[in-house]
């Protein structure tokens, strides 16, 4: 697909825009699906693939051998998969918290990201939940954590935070998993609609449940959609805070503290944005998906991992705070020795990568530079694993007593653990962003409609272009016929829906305000014109600060210029 | 009445943008038609005034799901530490019950959020592998961009001409007769 052809369809911070039918934009958003897949796409699955194959040898050589492959010991008894287990659900936080939250505050670009963001949730906490069971040792009795009916009359304890591991880890991901489905339905069914083979057909149907648009059909979609968004979101923060309790609720040093909770969730979604913003990134090599998914929307998720890094900036100062407040000498002893024994680096390292370094997305330049942003975002993620080796195997390492002084260093299998979950995290991406449509498509489609712009053109042939732009001809030609004069009288009203922020309602209120030509919008002042349309009732006013140089270079006749300008803003 | 009735769903009627269809939808009610359905793309604002709302039961039965799976959860670990085995550790008491509140809110939230999906399956009918609809012949399917109606032949008033010529009198962009 021409990318010049795509320059037209952007989505901005306030909904979306675009100059294609609904028919157009599905087809772009289903590209991935139904086009041929680029050739990073196959190098990033082949690479996942072979990590998730290494990931299966690992966790063989974990059930055979034993957990003694990875050296804990007495007392450092929790080690790679525990901090794996806290890192992963980390990662899982963002996803949830972006569609839940911000469907609740009604926060229409989140259609950008939702979707994605959640698929990541789903499969961080399928990565991240394999690490206890393997952990027991004998993950085939990993059953017996949960209650069921046996022989002996046992019951799970209730009172232990193992227990509380399960119940919040996978209520979290059933919940997450019908939010994400419930709203995949509608455009599953798109996907069946639209595919041509047989078998493509018929797992979209299966998958689809018979999605058939019905006005009650959309009207449950919307309520339970609002009602699982209302019971998500104290979800998102109950899990992680009982992840914290796992630690907090025992007396060791440098784990019992009452700042665990919110702290765990505010390095969770550190983590997750974190996760976002790279996955996000990865995403928009896809073509088309640059309009879609656009710096703004980045640029957000870099905000909240600004944010989230001073949440967690602050429980590191807290955590040394109250060691010295509370003279507490096991607690006094842990802060001397994590920013000063033998485990120093590890600390310092985290600090640099989860504080210092995410001070440079204060500047709006480095928040829009993606190649930057990545690299802090890895930072974050590496920083984020050495916090949970920090609290986790650090802190078990000195304990109340002397002789419960001991070390830990990761073996081979060790590295294996912590490197080849990506692998099984990735392919299950890669898959998805092949699979099932990685954008909300009707919503795109359903604010398309809303804000005006990009009236299917092909059905009411009532707003004929008077202006031929050879760029511009591709969309024309998507849909039906538009007639096309090749020539402009200079006091004929132009064709202002050319210009990147005018669709056919705006076009309507300018003229009423006897705003007709290109000519005029060149020369009037941004705020009358702004002043026009908020009269007009219209909220929604895209790029109001670039008609002006659209205008002009349009009433010039420069449109390969104009198209150049319009794809750069 | 023809014998068409049996083997005929309805007659379907394409329109080209939501407001279109409502108008029709809505000249289709004062018309006397009662069994009428509207297929779309997303949510079209005012239909569901004209086509029934959705009852009310969603918000009771998610309450339901909720407390029922709170009350289920502390009671299982009530039961179980008070009354089915009990565990005297050092004079602790059987029912530490702030240590019961994180599984008591975790069910509680999953008793909701189960009732409201199960909900929207149950009244939706889904899986439903095949419906009448998906014989329709329209321009663009109503998942993608068809704003579709359809006039039931279940409907009393329903008459394959003249509804077909009350259809065409409100301005579609395609008709269709579709197959049961």
């Amino acid at each position: 697909m021409a990318t010049q052809e795509l320059s037209g369809m952007t989505s901005s911070e306030h909904g979306g825009k675009s100059n294609f039918s609904p028919d157009r934009l599905i087809d772009i958003i289903s590209t991935p699906i139904f086009g041929n897949a680029p050739a990073w796409w196959w190098f990033g699955f082949s690479v996942s693939g072979v990590l998730l194959l290494l990931y299966l040898v690992t966790l063989a050589v974990i059930t055979t051998q034993g957990v003694g492959v990875w050296d804990i010991n007495n007392p450092v008894y929790w080690g790679t998969g525990i901090i794996n287990l806290v890192f992963w659900i980390g990662i899982g936080h963002a996803g949830t918290a972006i569609s839940a939250i911000l469907l609740l505050c009604r926060q229409r670009w989140r259609s950008a990201f939702a979707r994605f963001a959640e698929a990541m949730t789903l499969f961080a906490l399928a990565t991240a939940g394999l690490f206890p069971i393997f952990h027991t040792g004998r993950p085939w009795y990993a059953y017996w954590v949960g209650p069921y009916p046996n022989a002996l009359g046992l019951n799970s304890q209730w009172t232990s935070a193992l227990v509380w591991d399960l119940v919040a880890i996978s209520t979290y991901g059933i919940v997450s998993l019908l939010f994400w489905y419930i709203d995949l339905l509608p455009d599953l069914a798109i996907m069946r609609d639209k595919a041509k083979g047989r078998i493509p057909k018929f797992i979209y149907a299966f998958a689809s449940m018979g999605w058939r648009g019905e006005s009650k059909h959309w009207q449950r979609l919307h309520r339970v959609a609002y009602l699982l968004a209302a019971l998500a979101t104290p979800l998102v923060i109950s899990v992680h805070s009982i992840i914290g309790f796992d630690f907090a609720i025992t007396q060791l040093p440098g784990w019992h503290h009452t700042v665990f909770p919110p702290y765990f969730v505010g390095g969770a979604l550190f983590a997750g944005f974190a996760m976002v913003c790279i996955v996000a990134t990865m995403m928009r090599q896809y073509p088309g998906m640059k309009n879609v998914i656009t710096l703004d929307h980045i640029e957000n998720a870099a905000k909240f991992v600004l944010a989230t890094s001073l949440v967690v900036g602050y429980g590191y100062l807290a955590e040394v705070y109250t060691a010295w407040y509370a003279g507490h000498i096991g607690e006094v002893l842990l802060s001397i020795e994590r920013a000063l024994g033998p485990y120093a680096a590890t600390y310092w390292v985290m600090i640099f990568f989860n504080v210092v370094l995410t001070q440079l997305l204060w500047f709006k330049s480095v928040r829009r530079n993606l190649g930057l942003l990545v690299i802090i975002c890895i930072g974050v993620t590496i920083g984020m694993w050495l916090e949970r080796f920090v609290i986790i195997s650090l802190s078990m390492s000195y304990g109340h007593m002397v002789s419960m002084w001991e070390g830990w260093v990761p073996t081979f299998w060790d590295w294996m653990t912590i490197i080849t979950p990506f692998g099984l995290f990735f392919t299950l991406f890669f898959l998805f962003i092949r699979f099932v449509p990685s954008l909300a498509m009707f919503e795109v489609v359903e604010i398309d409609h809303e804000v005006g712009w990009g009236e299917p053109e092909g059905h009411s042939g009532q707003s004929p272009a008077p202006v031929a732009k050879p760029a511009l001809t591709a969309r024309a030609q998507s849909s039906a016929p538009v007639a096309q004069a090749t020539t402009v009288a200079s006091d004929e009203p132009d064709d202002l829906k050319l210009i990147e922020g005018i669709g056919p309602k705006m076009e309507a209120t300018l003229n009423a305000a006897g705003i007709t030509t290109f000519e005029q919008i060149a020369n009037a002042d941004p705020d009358n014109l702004r002043e026009i349309i908020e009269s007009a009732g219209m909220r929604l006013i895209v790029k109001l600060d670039t008609w002006a140089r659209q205008a002009r270079l349009a009433a010039d006749g420069k449109w390969d210029e104009l198209q150049r300008y319009q794809d750069e803003i | 009445m023809s014998d068409k009735r049996q083997y005929l769903y309805g007659i379907s009627a394409e329109f080209s943008d939501p407001h279109d269809l409502l108008d029709a939808a809505k000249k289709a009610k004062d018309a006397g038609y009662e069994k009428i359905e509207a297929f779309t793309p997303y949510e079209v604002h005012g239909l569901s005034e004209l086509l029934g709302e959705d009852s009310k039961l969603l918000e009771w039965l998610v309450l339901l799901g909720g407390v029922g799976g709170g009350v289920g959860a502390f009671a299982v670990q009530y039961w179980s530490s008070a009354v089915h085995y009990t565990l005297n550790l050092g004079g602790r008491p059987l029912v530490p019950w702030p240590n019961f509140l994180p599984i008591t809110f975790e069910a509680t939230i999953l008793g909701g959020a189960l009732a409201a999906a199960l909900y929207m399956f149950w009244r939706n009918g889904f899986p439903t592998p095949y419906h009448p609809i998906f014989n329709a012949d329209t321009t663009s399917p109503a998942s993608v961009n068809g704003f579709v109606m359809v006039i039931e032949t279940a409907d009393d008033k329903f008459d394959l001409q003249g509804t077909r010529d009350f259809l065409e009198g409100l301005n579609p962009v395609s008709i269709s007769e579709v197959a049961g």
